[in-house]
């Protein structure tokens, strides 16, 4: 949510942090985006600011509507009322239950590509597809188009569709020079689109899972660089809140030190957002995070150096310190059964659709 | 944090700040040539001293 504020963006948070200190609201250390009114004799308001888009929410009406309305004296805005849109997500609301969808700008996506009609597929990329490096010299023509049709993928994965995470990024390596097949390829996670553009990321209000991590990487998948792939996300009120698939930046001598990295790189998004709850008064017990190597969980619960362990970069053993401290708590789920394999490599349907089914994506009837 | 508001069942209202860009202060300065159609007649030469952020600067 935090965006890299550039120079004007910068002097209007400050403009804007300034405003909402004499409401009474502080800033959070973790996330500047966040405005947080915590009075004592009252309930408490949360202010949600990306640049110009806004939204005040707590667990009473009228403390927060009042609040708004001293925020509307001081700044000229337009009042949404209970939003159904916030950056360009839906939101809707069902009895306790939130979802936030971008079916509409999907449409426009698939418009734009000429491809209304077209049939849709079942996963996002073939199972086992690996993107190769186009050797041959860049197409200017199909290079913007490939930008331009990824470009928007791009915003859909990180909006609101974890399922196509992996097959974006993977992709995106060759934004650079790509080739017909990638360009094919994009054009095929549209495809995939087509069939699943309803879909919606549910938050369940119901909910008592409370917030829980799931971990995978592959080892060495890609076949030039060696280099192994991350794949995690953070869930709660049985939606993920976060997900991320992106390649290592070094290479695993084993499958043990991929997932320990993966494992690393999970726990600092698992601090953030502990943090972030933190702040905003919430005490949390250790949350899970679940990963399907032994040998990894092994090696973060019991901060031994073995000499098969020793060149691991200092970096990625905050894991090690997360466990000792009690903020984070390992698992061990089975790899047939982790959901996060989906964010690491490109699945057939049966498993795609089983692990799709348990990150909270949602047809408008209510299942998948 | 709208999982966390469906959890706890939160009120949420929205806001659209109009024209954010220009409550900012610049803290370089900044100068343009006159608009097309704006120039002062018999000033055309002169530049304009930016005051606030407009959109489409690069610090945008």
């Amino acid at each position: 949510m935090c965006p890299l504020w550039p120079q004007t963006g910068l002097a209007w948070w400050r403009t804007l942090n300034e405003s909402l200190k004499e409401l009474g609201f502080e800033h959070l250390k973790s996330e500047a985006g966040i405005f947080f009114y915590k009075k004592k004799g009252t309930n408490i308001v949360i202010g949600i600011i990306y640049i110009d888009d806004a939204l005040f929410c707590g667990p009473n009406k009228a403390v927060v509507d009042a609040i708004k309305v001293q925020f509307m004296h001081k700044w000229e805005c337009r009042d949404l009322g209970e939003p159904n849109e916030f950056l360009r997500m839906q939101i809707t609301r069902k009895g306790c239950a939130i979802h936030l969808d971008q079916c509409a700008y999907l449409q426009k996506v698939v418009e734009c590509c000429g491809m209304l009609n077209a049939k849709s597929a079942s996963t996002p990329l073939p199972a086992g597809y690996y993107a190769a490096k186009n050797t041959e010299p860049v197409d200017a023509d199909l290079c913007s188009h490939f930008q331009m049709v990824i470009g928007s993928l791009l915003y859909l994965m990180l909006g609101t569709r974890p399922d196509i995470a992996f097959a974006v990024t993977h992709l995106l390596r060759h934004a650079v020079n790509p080739s017909q097949d990638h360009l094919n390829k994009v054009l095929y996670i549209c495809h995939y689109l087509i069939g699943t553009s309803t879909y919606s990321l549910v938050y369940n209000g119901g909910s008592s899972a409370g917030l829980i991590a799931c971990t995978d990487s592959d080892w060495g998948s890609d076949p030039t660089s060696r280099l192994s792939q991350t794949g995690f996300y953070l869930k709660l009120a049985d939606g993920l809140i976060s997900w991320t698939s992106h390649a290592q930046k070094t290479i695993a001598y084993s499958s043990t030190e991929a997932e320990y990295m993966a494992l690393s790189d999970c726990a600092h998004q698992v601090t953030w957002i502990q943090s972030l709850l933190g702040e905003l008064s919430y005490k949390l017990k250790a949350i899970p995070i679940c990963g399907d190597n032994q040998g990894s969980i092994f090696m973060a619960s019991n901060p031994v150096t073995e000499p098969r362990s020793k060149h691991i970069d200092i970096c990625y053993h905050g894991i090690c310190e997360s466990v000792v401290k009690g903020n984070v708590e390992l698992f061990f789920i089975d790899g047939a059964e982790n959901p996060a394999n989906l964010l690491t490599k490109n699945l057939p349907h049966e498993k795609f659709a089983k692990f799709r089914a348990q990150l909270g994506l949602q047809f408008p009837s209510g299942s998948i | 944090m709208l999982a966390l508001a469906a959890l706890e069942n939160w009120y949420i209202t929205g806001l659209d700040v109009q024209s954010t860009y220009l409550y900012g202060k610049l803290d370089k300065e900044i100068y343009m040539e006159q608009p097309e159609g704006f120039a002062v007649p018999g000033q055309e030469h002169k530049v304009l001293h930016l005051w606030c952020a407009l959109y489409g600067l690069k610090q945008a």
